[in-house]
């Protein structure tokens, strides 16, 4: 593999680094920070305190070392078995989120053009007193429909969609529509739940378009490796060589969006040698003889014209994943805002783990554990009569969460104004500007908009496109509601945050910034709680909860991991898995997932995909003082045949374009990805200059992609697009 | 055009009487319907319930969508001990009962929304 670049700076001199930002903090502090800070010459002990990572949204519980109000260093909670007792690069680097230049400081308005960066300095009265008359004007004209509100994963982005509701707008979206909801709607359907993968038993996975020892998830990325140590068989395919592909056992660079076609064709495999768990099939999953007769066409010898990857090898991993079952899978995976019909191809995933027989067992799929938290503080949702009937994405897609929504259907009916109008948009810590594919139709969303209110820590490119700015408080901050999670062997558990440090700045959280805006429109009743009232009712079934929590930083709910549903139906239609769904046959659907070939880039053009690694969520971290130095920007990986038919030199700077938009980008000629697919990183290119550490910086995914979406849920489809490269740009 | 008018007629009399006979609630609107099972139902079908005939806690994924159906047909009606309540809401608003239906078969057990997914 050619131009493996690696960074000067060492893992040892990260952490030291890390460990070292409160100096820079506590010298730099005082720049930015709150008189009192300071804190150059240490006069007290250290103390400790528990708190739950905010670097992405795996929530790892942490020790955050503190002295004279200064966090010094973040360290893993060994207790926590979620993360194994580990704190990642990012995770580490959370000091410098807390203590960033950049950090926004006090409300500001728009006095400009849209995106234009002049902004006015408000107090927080003014700044709610504007945001509550913007809000209460559209609901007059518009009906209170014609807001629009979307949070991004966070422990208080329940207060955004309590507030919506009581407000009497159900137009409220979660990110997950550019993230996984093609996957949670296709095991959902296929098991009538979302399974949760137990790598730690696992003795062979299959791990197609995940790449999971970069892109990190808790505890499936740590538990991979030990049960890899173990001896487990790792394969995986993707087009490009990922770190996970350079660690696996077997490596394939399938073909983009064929996905389907290798599961179908193990499925056929699996059938027609008879290597299915048939006892498990036969008492737990409906709908066989139907799959068996739908795959005889996926034969392995059709489905290696369609992967590149030969017959032969599809046949054997088909094999050896029989016989390692139960204790075997094809990984689930996470992110699926991929193509047009991504739920089916998860659904091809999802049929091929119910052929093993791994449901509920040791290295299986196993359910979600009893975890015991309660809703929090309840409320009785108002019901508005002048309302319209349903949501403004409701429609396209059949499938749809009604919890989460589609950004991208809720995008073009914004813009189209039907099927009525919505003319406000409050958000909170998501930045669809920079992660939404099509920027340039976000930008034109933005500009059909009334009002914009983004809730943040930093200027994202959302903030910077808003008119009214809002800054919350960092995580080490916070006082936060209990959090379940799940990490199958690992845990069933809860955990929860207390500030570590005094706020800085004006930042506030957001439940107090809801509270405020409900009092001035008169919904203050549906806010009058605490935090610590909304906890009390969320562990009132699990009282000893809070004890562990402040004792350990964590609860666990000593819960049944294994043989969850002996004796228990399935919540489907059938009360099995269902194979075949007949929900969907009713509604127009495939009830099993028929292939469809990909578009053909055609000569001189490329399908682009995008990720990130492990320094990177989307596009919150990039800016953070200490990532940056290890991830300074993003660039166009190129095979080296593909580039030399282009006359293309590594280093140089080209000129990515697509339908949506182009981007300049330096070149990178590798042989890790495939000759037909180009490859970048999210979360650079940003149009905000409130980011210091990005200026200039990189090219932008968000307008580069162009905005195909997940026919069934309307989750965004990023990989179907196909780009020219071309010389120059810089 | 006697003979074809009285064939209309007979047509639309039998369609009237058939109607009358099949049960058909759906297509309502589930939001309102929503409100009104929280307004009107959980008072009583809710765990530490409050209403006046406190009753088996209730909720969509309760039921199947086919047992939803069941639940509003006549005759299953006419046997719960709240039957009054359901006359009272029929009697008040002319597509409540309607409205609560289409809210509670859409997201019933074997629904394709049945559960929040996280």
């Amino acid at each position: 593999m050619t131009n493996h670049r690696t960074s000067a700076l060492s893992r040892r001199g990260f952490l030291k680094l890390s460990g070292a930002a409160a100096a820079a903090a506590a010298g730099g502090v005082g720049l930015f920070g709150p008189p009192g800070v300071r804190a150059a010459q240490p006069t007290s002990r250290l103390v400790s305190k528990y708190s739950v990572c905010d670097m992405c949204f795996n929530k790892c519980s942490l020790i955050a070392r503190v002295r004279d109000g200064v966090v010094e260093k973040l360290d893993p909670n060994p207790k926590f078995l979620k993360s194994r007792g580990m704190l990642c690069a990012r995770g580490n680097a959370g000091v410098r989120q807390l203590y960033d230049p950049d950090r926004l400081k006090h409300p500001l308005l728009r006095k400009g053009a849209r995106g234009e960066g002049r902004w006015q300095r408000l107090s927080w009265d003014q700044a709610l007193d504007h945001a509550a008359e913007k809000l209460q004007a559209i609901a007059e004209r518009y009906t209170r429909c014609g807001v629009l509100f979307m949070a991004g994963s966070d422990m208080q982005s329940t207060f955004l969609h309590r507030f919506a509701k009581v407000f009497g707008s159900y137009n409220a979206l979660s990110h997950e529509s550019m993230c996984l909801i093609a996957g949670t709607r296709a095991f959902l359907d296929t098991y009538g739940e979302v399974p949760i993968p137990d790598m730690l038993y696992t003795k062979y996975v299959i791990m197609v378009g995940a790449n999971r020892f970069e892109s990190l998830v808790t505890p499936d990325s740590i538990d991979l490796m030990t049960a890899m140590k173990n001896g487990c068989q790792l394969v995986v395919l993707d087009p490009r060589y990922t770190r996970t592909a350079a660690l696996a056992h077997q490596y394939y660079a399938i073909r983009p969006h064929t996905d389907m076609a290798f599961m179908l064709a193990v499925a056929h495999v699996l059938i027609n040698e008879e290597l299915y768990d048939k006892q498990f099939v036969a008492e737990r999953c409906y709908g066989l003889e139907q799959l068996a007769a739908h795959v005889q066409r996926y034969s392995p010898e059709w489905a290696a014209k369609e992967t590149d990857i030969p017959a032969e090898d599809i046949r054997r991993l088909a094999r050896e994943l029989a016989a390692a079952a139960p204790q075997a899978m094809v990984y689930p995976g996470r992110r699926s805002s991929n193509y047009h019909d991504s739920t089916q191809i998860r659904r091809s995933f999802a049929i091929v783990n119910a052929l093993l027989g791994n449901w509920d067992r040791p290295g299986g799929l196993t359910a979600a554990r009893m975890v015991g938290l309660k809703g929090g503080v309840p409320f009785e949702e108002p019901f508005y009569e002048d309302n319209p009937d349903d949501r403004i994405d409701h429609g396209p897609a059949k499938l749809m969460f009604e919890e989460e929504g589609s950004f991208k259907i809720a995008r073009d009916a914004v813009i189209a104004g039907k099927p009525y109008p919505v003319k406000g948009f409050v958000v909170y810590k998501t930045n669809p500007m920079g992660t939404g594919a099509n920027r340039q139709k976000t930008i034109e969303m933005f500009n059909t908009l009334d009002f914009v209110l983004d809730i943040d820590i930093t200027m994202s490119d959302t903030a910077w496109m808003s008119d009214l700015v809002l800054p919350s408080q960092c995580y080490l901050e916070r006082q936060d509601p209990c959090s379940a999670q799940q990490g199958s062997s690992a845990c069933a558990c809860v955990v929860m945050r207390d500030p570590v440090v005094e706020p800085m700045f004006q930042a506030k959280p957001v439940f107090w910034i809801m509270q405020q805006l409900a009092r001035r429109l008169k919904l203050g009743q549906y806010f009058d709680f605490t935090i610590d009232d909304y906890r009390k009712a969320q562990t009132a079934e699990v009282p000893e909860a809070m004890t562990a929590l402040r004792r350990d930083g964590v609860y666990y709910n000593p819960s049944k991991l294994y043989g969850v549903y002996e004796g228990r139906i399935f919540k489907t239609r059938s009360k099995k898995i269902e194979l075949f769904n007949e929900t969907y046959q009713k509604m127009g659907l495939d009830p099993l997932p028929v292939y469809h070939p990909p578009a053909d880039p055609g000569q001189g053009r490329f399908r682009l995909v995008v990720g990130r690694n492990a320094l990177i969520t989307q596009s919150s971290s990039q800016n953070n003082s200490l990532l940056v130095q290890l991830q300074p920007d993003n660039d166009l990986w190129m095979h080296p045949a593909a580039a030399a038919e282009l006359g293309l030199h590594d280093g140089s700077y080209v000129m990515v374009q697509s339908p949506a938009g182009r981007q300049a980008i330096r070149l990178r000629i590798t042989r890790r990805t495939r000759p037909d697919t180009v490859y970048m990183h999210t979360g650079f290119g940003v149009l905000s200059r409130g980011l210091s550490n990005l200026q200039g910086k990189g090219a932008s995914i968000a307008a580069v992609l162009t905005d195909g979406m997940d026919q069934l849920t309307g989750n965004m489809a990023m990989h179907e697009t196909i780009v020219t490269v071309t010389k120059g740009g810089a | 055009m006697i003979k074809t008018t009285l064939t209309i007629l007979l047509a639309l009399l039998v369609l009237a009487a058939t109607s009358s006979v099949v049960f058909a609630y759906g297509g309502g609107n589930y939001r309102k319907g929503k409100y009104l099972f929280r307004k009107h139902c959980r008072v009583c079908h809710a765990e530490e319930a409050k209403g006046p005939k406190p009753a088996k806690s209730l909720s969509p994924v309760s039921k199947t969508m086919d047992e939803w159906v069941k639940a509003f047909e006549p005759e299953s009606v006419a046997k719960y001990p709240c039957k009054d309540v359901w006359d009272k809401l029929a009697a008040e608003s002319k597509g409540a009962l309607n409205d609560i239906f289409t809210y509670l078969h859409k997201h019933a057990k074997d629904s394709p929304t049945p559960l929040k997914c996280k």
